[in-house]
Order: structure tokens, then sequence, then C-alpha cells
């Protein structure tokens, strides 16, 4: 069946990429950016802010992995579980408070 | 598959991380080695838990996972640091420390 | 709840610290003074009071750290190394222009991860506070954001250290893998069952454990981040992570493979003393052709590396006290060598090379006579503590059988005695350079008194060192 199935696919495809009309237009070329006329180059260089918030992004998204366990052991954990995940929520906290108020996450562009 | 099949695995991930730390020319490049040799150990380490019917197994890689993550956010950022002040994350360009 | 506390409070101190300065540093306007130093140095007597308090008392939490008298010996002289490096950092952070909270910060957290590593009792716990440890140093190296040396250093460093920890990290999987428990003491139990039949695992599992050491500890063939990462960190933070990380790192090394891995001994030996051998050899052959002072004290520190590895070899509670004394004799002493090469170091220059030391008798005659003492208590001349340290570890190598091994050891030391001497002859035979004259600066206060108690600290431990020792040896019993 899976062999069937492949092969009816690509004899499909193969057929419709040799048969078809082909009249391309600058038009038709560009890549589709939703509609919109597309504008500069996709593979233009990217601001290093970028990789700044992907990198904290990062970072803060992993935590919430120790929390899926915690919440799956709520109830055997008791409140000195509760205590420890609330400790290590503090930590981070003060992480993104620090990297707050460092300015990192400031996206206006009077700050470079 | 028995436990053998995924020790296995893990050992060819981590060659070919440490494959690509050597080879690599691009720091990213590097990065990307290091992060496999440390995920392809946690292959290992779900595979031991597995077997073994134990949960420490599978609790060590969230550990694991975590570091590594910390490990690659702040791998990236030294890079663009480098980027910054060398303008290039070429390694066998970075000739100043007689090493 | 909270008994199960007790064993980490001296982290818990040096964390709160950290933690402190770093929201200090957060809500700190741009040129405001804040004494975040001084912060660093109450969590820093925190821990040292309930070190002190701990004693003898073999607390443990949650079944993965335990403060029995090694680990906190351990803890005491990163304690000592933390205050030392936060004086000597002062001028630097100041000078610099660095961010004083990051800095004290990430100096704090690292120091915690240190005491975490020599504590853990818990191969997943070791291995997290090496990363606590390493990736507080790696941003350290870097912290000179204009550098493009220390940029590049501190990449080197990251690559390495990460690359350690994979080894590292697979060597732990493959140990649980084997024994089914990470937990040091239940490791030692089972690989003893198993050392009669020990088969291509446990010696995979025991290499791998010791690749991640010997990056940490950089033993030979795995040092090439060591100078590197030396020369293009500030001075005060190679102070810093060369005699902190060493100490973590060893004690945990101790720790490992002394008690856990003790049953298989008959398998690591042999290679341990070939790391020892090479590192000793190594480090002091190339330490000799260098130019710059901090590449030879980073090739010393090396070769120190392989006179700690040659007590490790060993084996025997002799050796694991004079590991202890050794790391104390060893963090003090190069403390006090990073922090006069750190504030010899203006802005613009780092006045590293050995040349630049010509005629600092005339115009430091202080810091010359410090520096004096610091080189040959490296080298191991009496009466300097490196004396008695060195003494100590060969007689244990000695007494464990290792002959050849603390022979090659003495004529390592004796060719070592070449290149400090070299610097200590040009600092009072040769003139100084018509330019260093002017370009030398005033030494800080702070620093100075750091380095003026280094040094008297290294010459009370080598004119009086049987109470220390009695200390270090006392504490060997029982380690996990």
């Amino acid at each position: 069946m899976i062999a069937v199935g492949i092969a009816f696919a690509v004899t499909m495809l193969g057929l419709s990429s040799l048969l078809g009309p082909r009249k391309p237009t600058p038009e038709k070329l560009a890549p589709y950016e939703c509609g919109m006329p597309p504008v500069g180059d996709a593979r233009e260089r990217q601001s290093v802010k970028f990789y700044l918030v992907a990198m904290i992004f990062l970072l803060f998204d992993i935590e919430v992995a120790f929390l899926y366990p915690w919440a799956m052991a709520l109830r055997d954990l008791g409140w000195a579980g509760y205590v420890q995940v609330l400790l290590f929520m503090l930590l981070l906290l003060a992480g993104y408070v620090y990297v707050w108020r460092k300015g990192v996450l400031d996206w206006g562009a009077e700050s470079t | 598959m028995g436990l053998q099949a995924y020790l296995v695995l893990s050992a060819v991930v981590f060659c070919l991380g440490l494959f690509g730390v050597i080879t690599r020319r691009n720091t990213i490049g590097i990065l990307l080695g290091v992060e496999l040799m440390l995920n392809a150990v946690n292959i290992n380490l779900v595979a031991f838990g597995r077997f073994r019917g134990d949960l420490a197994g599978l609790v060590f890689p969230v550990f694991a996972i975590a570091i590594t993550v910390a490990e690659a956010a702040l791998g990236l950022a030294i890079v663009i640091l480098l980027f910054r002040v060398r303008r290039t994350v070429m390694a066998d360009h970075l000739d100043l420390l007689r090493g | 709840m909270f008994a199960s506390f007790h064993a980490i409070v001296p982290m818990l101190c040096v964390t709160a610290a950290g933690f402190a300065a770093m929201v200090a540093e957060a809500f700190r306007e741009k040129g405001e003074p804040m004494p975040i130093g001084p912060l660093g140095v109450v969590g820093l007597i925190g821990a040292a009071v309930s070190t002190a308090l701990l004693w003898d008392r073999h607390a443990t939490s949650f079944g993965v750290v335990t403060a029995d008298n090694f680990g906190l010996f351990v803890t005491a002289i990163l304690i000592v190394v933390g205050l030392l490096s936060l004086a000597i950092s002062a001028p630097t952070v100041e000078r610099e222009g660095l961010p004083r909270g990051e800095y004290y910060a990430l100096m704090l957290f690292s120091l915690a991860g240190m005491m975490l590593m020599a504590t853990a009792t818990d191969l997943l716990v070791i291995f997290l506070a090496l990363e606590v440890l390493s990736l507080a140093i790696y941003v350290l190296t870097g912290i000179r954001r204009d550098s493009q040396m220390g940029a590049e250093g501190a990449f080197k460093y990251f690559l390495l250290g990460g690359f350690s920890s994979a080894f590292f990290l697979y060597g732990i999987a493959f140990v649980y893998g084997l024994t089914g428990s990470t937990h040091l003491d239940r490791v030692g139990t089972l690989m003893a069952a198993q050392a009669t039949s020990s088969g291509p695992l446990q010696i995979l599992a025991v290499g791998l454990l010791l690749v991640g050491f010997a990056f940490k500890v950089s033993a030979v063939p795995f040092h090439m981040w060591t100078p590197d990462a030396y020369e293009a960190a500030p001075p005060a933070v190679t102070g810093f992570m060369s005699t902190g990380v060493k100490a973590a790192a060893f004690a945990a090394f101790v720790r490992v493979f002394l008690s856990a891995l003790e049953p298989l001994i008959g398998g690591w030996s042999e290679i341990v003393w070939v790391l020892a051998a090479a590192t000793m050899i190594l480090g002091t052959v190339v330490g000799v052709a260098q130019t710059s002072i901090k590449r030879m004290l980073a090739y010393s520190s090396v070769a120190h590396g392989g006179y700690l590895l040659l007590a490790l070899v060993s084996g025997n509670d002799t050796a694991k006290g004079a590991v202890l004394f050794y790391l104390l004799v060893y963090a003090v002493t190069n403390l006090g060598a990073f922090g006069i090469i750190s504030v010899l170091e203006t802005r613009d220059q780092a006045n590293d090379r050995v040349t630049d030391y010509a005629g600092l008798w005339s115009t430091h005659p202080t810091l010359a006579l410090m520096m004096t003492f610091f080189l040959l208590s490296l080298g191991g001349f009496p009466p300097m503590a490196g004396f008695i340290a060195k003494w100590y570890v060969f007689a244990a190598a000695i007494h464990a059988g290792y002959v050849w091994l603390a022979i090659i050891g003495v004529l390592t030391s004796v060719v070592s005695v070449f290149f400090y001497l070299r610097v200590i002859v040009m600092m009072y035979m040769s003139a100084p350079d018509a330019d260093t004259r002017t370009t030398l600066p005033a030494v800080p206060q702070l620093a100075g008194a750091a380095i003026v108690i280094s040094a008297l600290i290294i010459l009370y431990l080598g004119v009086l060192p049987t109470r220390v020792l009695e200390w270090a040896a006392a504490s060997v019993s029982g380690i996990i």
C-alpha cells in the first residue's frame, strides 16, 4: 500500500512538473511574504538584539521544564517542595529583573 | 530494541559532535558540535533510566538539559562578543594568544 | 525540614551575597557608588562562621551534600581565596570601569559553585557545581568587553570547558548505567562488588570522568586552554580562577577517585601516573621558555597540578592531607603573585613581560620583596610554605611506593626554580628601563594589604606549619 502511494505521488508530481505550462514573471518568482511585495533580501543581517532576546528566551523557557515534574509531584512534595520551587523562581525573577533593568528588553529606537 | 541499540546511537551522536568540534572552522559550528555531544549523553541517561526502571535516570536529563541550554546561551553570547571586537567568527582567525 | 539545610549554609551565604550584588547592580544608577565588594566580604564572613560551626558535625543535606571535615577544609581554603580575590579585584574593577555588581556577583556565584563541588557527594551535583563555577568563570575571563584578547580567551576556555563537561557527563552516564546510582558511596560499594570482573564499560566510565577532571585541573595533555585563558583574563580573575577552580576540582577529584572509584584503582592508577609525570615535566619545560609572567605562572600552575596528581595517585591518608595543605599554600601564593601582576598593570599596558620587572627593587621595593617570597614559595624553597607542601606530597608518594614519580617531581621542582629565579634576578640585578619607571602605577592600599597578608600567611605556614598540617591530616578521615 505504502509503495503504491509513494509511486502514485511521485508519478503525479513528476508528470505535473514535466507537462505543466510555465510562464515565469518577476512577481511569480519573488518569495511569498503574506501577499505583500517583498522588501529587501531575506538573508539580511539580523540585529544583535534578536540574538540577545533569543538567548534570554531560551534560558527562561528551559527553566519551565523544572515546573512540570514539580507539578506532577505537587502533593507528594508538599510545602517543602513548594518553598524550594518558590526559591528557584525567586532566583529566576532576580535574573529577569537584572536583564530588564540593564535594558536588554528595550526595543525602542532610542537605546542602542 | 535493546539497551545496546540506544548506547550505540548515543555513542554515534557523541562522536558526530566530537567530529564537528574538531573539524569545524566556524565558531557557531563548533558550538553546535559541543551541544550535540552533551545531548548524546542525555540519550544515554534516558536509556539507562528506562532499562533500569529507575526514575532518577529520567530526572538527570532535565538538569543536564538546563545546564546545556545555559551553556549554549553563554556560548552564543561569547561568540557575539567575539564578533563585535574581532569582526570574525572563524576559529582559525583567533590567533592573538599563542596556544 | 530546616535541619537538612545545615550542610549548605556556607554556600547559601555566598549565594545570597551574590544575589544581593546582582540586584544592587540592577538598581544602581550609572556612576552611583555602591559598596558591592564589602557585600561579598559579609557573605564570605558568614560562610566562614558557618564553616567553623559545622566543623566535626558531619552534617548532610538532602543526601547529596555532606559537610565533612574534608569538604569544610576546602571550603575554608575557598573562603580565603574569595576574600583575597575580592581585595585584589577592587583596583582592577575601578581601573577598567567594569560593571562592579556583575563582576562581584559572578565571582560569588562561582565561589558558591566551588564550595558545592567540594562538599557534594553525588556525581550529578558535582556536575551541576562544576557548571555553576565554570559558567561564571567563562564570563569573568571575558569581562573586559572591549578587549580582543579577553573575548578570544573566553571563547577558547568556554569551548574546551564545554567539551570537557560533555566527557564528564558521559562518564557519569556510564557510572549510572553500571551501578544504577550516582551517589558516591553507593557507587563505591557497587563498584567494589563488580571490581573483580571489571569490563570495558568500567574502564570507559573511569576514563571519561578522568578526561573531564583532567581538563578542569589542566593536566597535560588537556592543558591547552590554561595559558590562553590565564593570559586573556584580568590578572585578578586569573588569580581567582587558577586557585579556586584547582581547589574545588581537586577536592571532587579526590572524593570521586579515592572513594567511589577506589575499587578500580588498578585500572586508573597507571593512567594518572602518566598524567602526573607528563604534567610535571611539560609544565616545567614549557614554562622555562615563556617571556610573559602570566604565561609563565600559567605553566607553573600546570606543573603544580602535576604535583597534586602525584599526591592523588599515592592515594593514602598522608597524601590526602598533603593535597589539602598543598591546595591552601598554592592558593595563597598564587593569589599573591597574581595580585602583584594585577597592581602593576595599567589600563593600556599589561606590563607582564619578564623584562617589565627589571629593577622593580628600586621602584617598588616592597612589591619586589613580596614577589620574591611568592616565587620562592612556588619553586619550593625553604623556609617558604611551598617547600613544606612539596615535602609532604613527595613524602606521601615515596611512602606509597611511587619513588620514580617522586624523583621526577623533585627534578622538575629544581628546574622550575630556574624560571622563578630568572624573574627574581631581573627584579634585583637589572636596571629599570627608562620608561618603565614612570609607567608603573602606585599600589592601591587594599590590594597591597591583601598581598602583604598572603606573604605573611606563606611565611607563617613555612615556619610553623604543624598546626595547619594537623588540621589537614585530621580532616581526611572518613571522606565519603
